[in-house]
């Protein structure tokens, strides 16, 4: 049975990694086949993704939060469940090619991760694992998307001109309507949001951490590596609301900063597990 | 807002240190590490401990008069008429000094103090001020089917006062057990090996009680000392029929070691080792923090103001 893990994981992979491609390549080239070709391989993707996270949720009996392996997948999933949210709310497809990227090199890493299925240790059995961990998927989820968004502000990228007359020639430039690059002033703004949605779960993640290492280890904050890099992170994240609203830090500075904090969050999550031991490296 | 902005920045930068040089090791460690005299000087700076120096705590405070003050102007915008995202402010605001308050409450009157309590004997508590003693009735971990990994630890103890139970209860990792202001953890477990020691041919037996390859603390050992080792695993291979390693390293001449069973005695060279018997203990933390309640009602109340503040439309 492992080996429908295994071949989800790898149809997950390579369907992102070729909408990846296709959506890169609409970069160059104006073309409504290609952005429905992107989206049938996304929505392909995130089909096999969705059925590789229910198969391991079957398989273990539990949801899957607990490894490092696990909460790679979920925290990509939660990743492109933000972009379709934004894409379908806020036309933002043309910011597929980084989204899909980083969730691409996320599933890769996952499969070069430990798979087996490890029942609970003791510190882990309590509603608090589920809380904490959704709180920071949604987190993380929106801080990756604003990220990408802070890229493409930064990369100055702009649409090329649709030929003439194209925004009305019916259906066959359908793919106008969701592929664009917003106004830099949009795009800042969507980067706020994100950042926004993201503090604010970023804020939940470290109080129901508190409020579950109180339970378990009796103590709420230890300053173990994991905790002290998520305070980094909103640390990184409150100067910036504060440097906008006292500074009027807008633009550049705001995309640096989503841009930066997302560094953070990728170390808190891996750089940390990995070379700096502690109560959290769940690997 | 300046002062807070650089007040945040330090933080960040002090977290940034905390997190990525290794902190709370033996000075022996900076001194090899940094070498004399910069090892010297981070110890005294107090950067291999820097969350608990005076600086680190004076960023906090000016932090929190610093929030006093934004909280203060912000009080006086709602004057002019209540609007959504000021009171989000002033209750995010808030919420954080009320929480940076109980910190200082739970650091000053907090207490928090580790036991290992042998299974089966009664620990007295009053030295460390609690109003009761301990008795660990029961010890017990329970696996999953695989018979190898642990589902859970569970301690079963009774607060006593003199003969008296004040209360008898279980407890286990995530669910503590509450006794009026104090609550008790699951933290550890482990075993103790217990024996008695003599010199012969008239000392006194000396009983001990150690961790597995501790040295046995003995009154009567003139300079030799005893180190106790458990063989095997008792936790895969039962407490009984268990043997014991021991080094006896005397004040002159040459280390001996030898074997010796559970329940029975060994000689070497004037000293007689008796080893009774493998016993388990719990590791329990017992803490008493009144600054608790104030961290987590603080933080509800800075969360529903960050969730105020910038879901509501901000107009001047």
């Amino acid at each position: 049975m492992r080996e429908w893990e295994t071949l989800l994981l790898m149809a997950t992979f390579l369907a992102y990694a070729g909408a990846t491609l296709l959506f890169s390549i609409r970069y160059w080239m104006i073309s409504n086949r290609l952005v429905a070709a992107g989206i049938a391989a996304t929505g392909m993707a995130y089909a096999f993704h969705s059925g590789l996270l229910l198969y391991r949720s079957l398989a273990a009996g539990r949801l899957p939060l607990s490894s490092l392996y696990e909460f790679t997948l979920v925290f990509a999933w939660a990743t492109v469940l933000v972009f379709l949210f934004c894409s379908v709310r806020y036309r933002l497809l043309a910011a597929a090619p980084l989204v899909l990227a980083v969730t691409t090199i996320l599933i890769g890493s996952a499969s070069m991760m430990p798979r087996d299925i490890r029942p609970l240790m003791p510190a882990l059995r309590s509603v608090w694992l589920q809380i904490h961990v959704l709180t920071g998927l949604l987190a993380y989820g929106a801080l990756a998307v604003s990220a990408a968004l802070a890229l493409v502000y930064i990369s100055g990228v702009e649409e090329k001109n649709a030929p003439e007359g194209a925004a009305g020639r019916g259906k066959t430039d359908w793919s106008l309507q969701y592929w664009r690059i917003p106004g830099r002033d949009d795009l800042e703004k969507y980067i706020h949001r994100l950042i926004v949605f993201g503090f604010i779960f970023l804020s939940l993640l470290i109080v129901t951490g508190a409020v579950w290492a109180e339970e378990t280890w009796g103590r709420w904050w230890g300053w173990d590596p994991k905790e002290a890099w998520a305070l980094v992170t909103w640390l990184i994240y409150l100067v910036y609301l504060h440097g906008r609203k006292r500074f009027g830090w807008q633009g550049q500075a705001a995309a640096w900063f989503s841009a930066v904090g997302f560094l953070a969050v990728i170390f808190t999550l891996f750089g940390v597990t990995y070379l700096l031991a502690g109560l959290h490296s769940y690997k | 807002m300046v002062g807070v902005f650089a007040s945040l920045s330090v933080i960040l930068a002090v977290v940034l240190f905390g997190s990525l040089v290794p902190q709370g090791m033996p000075a022996e460690i900076y001194l090899e590490r940094y070498g004399e005299l910069a090892g010297r000087l981070f110890l005294t700076l107090g950067m291999d401990d820097i969350f608990r120096t005076r600086g680190f705590a004076l960023i906090g405070i000016v932090l929190f008069m610093q929030m006093a003050v934004c909280t203060w102007r912000r009080l006086r915008l709602l004057r002019s008429g209540v609007r959504l995202w000021i009171a989000g402010s002033v209750m995010l605001h808030v919420g954080l000094m009320i929480f940076m308050a109980s910190v200082g409450i739970s650091l000053w009157w907090g207490r928090t103090v580790m036991v290992e309590a042998p299974e089966g004997k009664s620990i007295s508590m009053a030295g460390q001020g609690f109003p009761f003693d301990l008795r660990l009735e029961k010890f017990s971990i329970e696996y999953y089917a695989d018979q190898r990994s642990v589902q859970q630890y569970r301690s079963e103890i009774s607060l006593l006062q003199g003969d008296k139970v004040l209360k008898r209860g279980s407890l286990e990792v995530n669910e503590p057990l509450e006794f009026q202001s104090i609550k008790i953890f699951q933290m550890s477990y482990g075993w103790l090996a217990e024996g008695t020691v003599r010199r012969l041919p008239d000392g006194v037996p000396e009983s001990f009680s150690v961790h597995s390859g501790d040295w046995v603390p003995w009154s009567g050992s003139q300079g030799d000392q005893l180190r106790v080792a458990v063989m095997s695993d008792p936790d895969k291979i039962g407490a009984t029929g268990t043997a014991a390693a021991f080094m006896l390293v005397p004040a002159a001449g040459a280390r001996r070691t030898g074997v010796v069973m559970a329940g029975e005695k060994a000689v070497s060279g004037n000293v007689e080792i008796r080893f009774e018997r493998l016993r388990r203990y719990s590791g329990l933390q017992f803490k008493e923090d009144p600054g608790v309640a104030g961290i987590f009602g603080g933080l509800v109340l800075a969360l529903c103001g960050l969730v105020l503040r910038y879901t509501t439309p901000e107009r001047v």
